[in-house]
């Protein structure tokens, strides 16, 4: 990992605290850029996703996949992890915490957001399947 | 594989009564996943064709940067957005890393455990676990916002995942390494270890 990977909970503690002074210096800016969006995408966002996935993607090795039958046992065992535990365990325990244990400390229209957003973060598979 | 995402979330989004506008979920998927493999396939491919693995290296140690400067202005905007939410009621970051956290330990530990029941190698069973517990976190917030839009509950959620992935997967790391004596003491590794041994 470089320096820049190895720090990342600094970085994206700095960024969240950029961020929040920002919004509250310059709120018009932000209300620029949350508007700038073709059927409901935003064109912002989907530009830094793009610098930031595309990246990612092109390490992945296609042909290595033939090599996949040597390691059967350890990738099944994260497909099976991958899509038919996490999903489910990450709704429950956002069902558990934030919609039961911690309700009374958030904002109740946000509740069922937040479990969304769970979901999302533990439906989204990890790019990493490059390891064989 | 990637394709099972746009249904899993639909699925389980429905059943926490959660309206989801599935064009969207599925543009989404398209727009964040599809097209993007596509470009970045035709990339690998064009770089390795005219200058081999030596300059496919160079073009990825270069395009790391920026990946993660882009990840961290997503967050910039992010919170931008979000600012308002959090400094009214700066603990929903911490409750929402609850959930994240317990969900990555055991998600990683049965990984890990399965393996060892299967008779894996040690050398496999630590990226497993890794990956059966980590999250592409990049894809989870493009969803997020173009789902649900900057301000929502769920883009912050999912940016807490950010924010506590790399300590969670670097202390799974350590146990996962310094486990490897109770892993390789498990029946069936053993077993696998020894006719490997005899075959050859």
């Amino acid at each position: 990992m470089s320096v820049f990977g190895r720090y990342l909970t600094v970085w994206v503690a700095l960024c969240i605290v950029v961020g929040i002074a920002l919004g509250r210096f310059f709120p018009t800016v932000f209300h620029v850029i949350g508007s700038a969006e073709i059927a409901k995408v935003n064109l912002p966002v989907a530009i830094l996703i793009w610098l930031m996935i595309i990246p990612m993607l092109v390490k992945i090795d296609f042909s290595a996949l033939s090599r996949v039958k040597e390691h059967w046992r350890g990738i099944g065992v994260t497909l099976f992890i991958n899509w038919a535990v996490k999903p489910f365990s990450m709704a429950f325990l956002g069902w558990l915490f934030i919609g039961w244990l911690f309700r009374p400390y958030l904002p109740a229209d946000q509740i069922n957001s937040y479990i969304a957003g769970l979901i999302l973060l533990a439906a989204a598979p990890c790019t990493a399947m490059v390891f064989v | 594989m990637v394709f099972a995402f746009a249904p899993i979330v639909g699925l389980l989004l429905g059943l926490s009564a959660i309206t989801v506008p599935w064009e969207t979920l599925l543009l989404s998927v398209i727009l964040y996943i599809v097209v993007p493999v596509i470009i970045a396939q035709i990339v690998r491919r064009r770089v390795v064709a005219s200058g081999g693995g030596e300059a496919l290296s160079r073009l990825l140690s270069t395009l790391q940067p920026v990946s993660l400067v882009a990840l961290l202005a997503t967050l910039v905007l992010l919170f931008g957005f979000q600012g308002e939410h959090i400094l009214a009621q700066p603990l929903i970051i911490a409750i929402l890393a609850v959930p994240i956290l317990i969900q990555v330990y055991f998600n990683s530990g049965l990984a890990y455990l399965l393996n060892r029941a299967a008779g894996e190698a040690h050398c496999v069973a630590g990226p497993s676990a890794l990956i059966g517990a980590s999250n592409f976190f990049e894809l989870a917030v493009a969803a997020a916002i173009s789902l649900f839009g900057f301000n929502s509950g769920a883009a912050l959620a999912t940016v807490v995942g950010v924010l506590i992935e790399v300590p969670v997967m670097l202390s799974v790391v350590k146990i996962v390494n310094s486990t490897r004596g109770w892993y390789e003491a498990g029946a069936t590794v053993r077993q696998r270890i020894a006719s490997e041994k005899a075959g050859g």
